[in-house]
């Protein structure tokens, strides 16, 4: 990208992408300094580009698009070293984590992300029960399937219910129908 | 000792009764013994994955959550999860919804389409930590009828139960995130042997929705640690997490498959290392369900 649009683009995006990520969970991004202590620990990063250091600085710097589209994003195992560590008590986990919400509203997020919200929406679990499994419970002298939802199907109305009012399985919708016209 | 002198609702996710029902069976029993009773949980779902669905929407992350801690509300008991994905989930919705009135009104505007309502009257536990801290290190060695002869063991914390540290309560040395013991204690005064490995406090590879997205990352992850821990020889790991569980199981299949190392280390959930050394049959806790034999273990201990 050319340096000027990037200039064009940090003057209009900063303080509002910025304080829209922290908003979303992403708390204390603005005061990072960049020490590296997330990067340094995070055990993802060892083995792909998964950079967070570098994804709070575009963050800081109002990067949207391309945190957004980046694959980058969706690397994190969000197993919480570096907002453990982070001496500014930055948390960078939840800043991917917001990152990612916003992708999805942008009908970007993988599709196996999508894919466990069906499940749910479905069953109740995002792993539902199986054959073999309900034969070994049966064995263990534990219920055929378990008091969930698998059991009381009643409670499903409900959390699809949830699962319509927050506008989710819209997105979902949206995507379905994105993927077919392509 | 089977008088109950704890209570809480037994919260069960998805992984533990739909794949490993065997963690379900020795969880109950040994906490029995030990004077926990968990009480079904019904109509309870997935927590929901906080990596997996919490990075689609917080919000109807927060409200799926907030429906099982109603559940168990309505019951007017505590909740109990032995998987530390729940653990996040529940456990933080809790905490924030307490926390934040605000957030607390929006959850419960979505809670009203379910006719739920979220009062933040109970408290949310992982058993691991309910035993050490309710039950005590004392009445679990008491409880044990069948030591386990020094088996060694590689301690996996798994990442939610304890991080990050400063949305936690525990407040105590043998919590720490970066050093913990309580599970290393707890594995020990069964009669094994907690044996130190290097990033034993890495993450397994699993979360963030990474397994589904990603594999190789996550098996890689896997596989490092699966080295570690081969490095300094154990005779199995032990977990607090049917997700780690289910991704040490599975995964080292997966990477016998993809790269060709094959480790061969046994899984177990604490629940059912416990009920081992409490005399239940392997066939009680459930081992036939693992992927990863555990007979060379099983040796070793009877």
């Amino acid at each position: 990208m050319a340096l000027e649009s990037q200039v064009l683009n940090l003057n209009k995006g900063l303080v509002n992408f910025t304080h829209e990520v922290e908003k979303g969970g992403g708390e204390n991004v603005s005061v990072c300094y960049q020490c590296g202590t997330c990067t340094g620990g995070c055990p993802m990063g060892r083995r792909n580009a998964l950079r967070t250091r570098r994804i709070m600085r575009m963050v800081a710097l109002g990067l949207k698009d391309e945190l957004l589209k980046s694959d980058e994003i969706w690397y994190c195992s969000t197993c919480y070293t570096c907002t453990d560590r982070c001496p500014r008590h930055v948390k960078p986990t939840d800043v991917i984590i917001a990152l990612r919400n916003m992708a999805t509203r942008q009908l970007m997020a993988p599709k196996n992300f999508l894919q466990n919200a069906t499940f749910i929406y479905q069953t109740g679990h995002a792993v539902p029960i199986n054959d073999a499994t309900k034969k070994l419970r049966v064995k263990l002298g534990l219920t055929e399937n378990p008091p969930t939802t698998h059991s009381y199907p009643e409670f499903l109305p409900g959390i699809q219910k949830i699962l319509e009012g927050t506008g989710l399985m819209a997105i979902k919708a949206q995507m379905d129908a994105k993927e077919v016209k392509k | 000792m089977s008088e109950a002198k704890f209570k809480s609702s037994f919260f069960l996710g998805c992984i533990m009764p739909n794949r490993y029902p065997g963690i379900e069976k020795a969880t109950i029993m040994t906490s029995k013994n030990l004077g926990l009773e968990l009480v079904e949980l019904k109509g309870a779902g997935c927590c929901p994955a906080p990596g997996a669905f919490g990075s689609m929407d917080i919000l109807t992350w927060e409200a799926l959550a907030a429906r099982n801690v109603c559940l168990s509300e309505q019951m007017g008991l505590d909740c109990s999860v032995v998987c530390n994905g729940c653990y996040k989930s529940l456990f933080d919705v809790n905490r924030r919804l307490k926390e934040n009135p605000a957030e607390k009104e929006q959850v419960n505007k979505l809670l009203k389409l379910a006719n739920m309502e979220y009062k933040g009257s109970i408290e949310v536990r992982h058993v691991a930590e309910q035993l050490y801290n309710d039950i005590g290190l004392k009445k679990i060695r008491d409880s044990v009828v069948q030591p386990l002869n020094g088996i060694r063991v590689g301690v996996h914390y798994g990442c939610h139960l304890l991080r990050p540290g400063r949305d936690r309560s525990f407040n105590k040395q043998e919590f720490t995130t970066e050093r913990p013991t309580f599970l290393d204690e707890m594995v020990e005064v069964l009669g094994a042997k907690s044996i130190d490995y290097k990033d034993k406090m890495m993450c397994c590879g699993a979360g963030g929705g990474v397994r589904g997205y990603k594999k190789d990352f996550a098996l890689d992850m896997t596989n490092e640690k699966c080295k570690n821990m081969q490095e300094v020889g154990v005779d199995c790991v032990v977990d607090v997490c049917p997700f780690c569980h289910l991704q040490f199981d599975v995964g080292q299949v997966e990477i016998a498959e993809k790269w060709g190392h094959k480790y061969n280390i046994p899984v177990l959930h604490y629940g059912q290392l416990l009920g081992l050394a409490q005399g239940m049959s392997p066939d009680e806790v459930g081992l036939e369900a693992h992927q990863i034999k555990v007979d060379t273990l099983l040796d070793k201990i009877v």
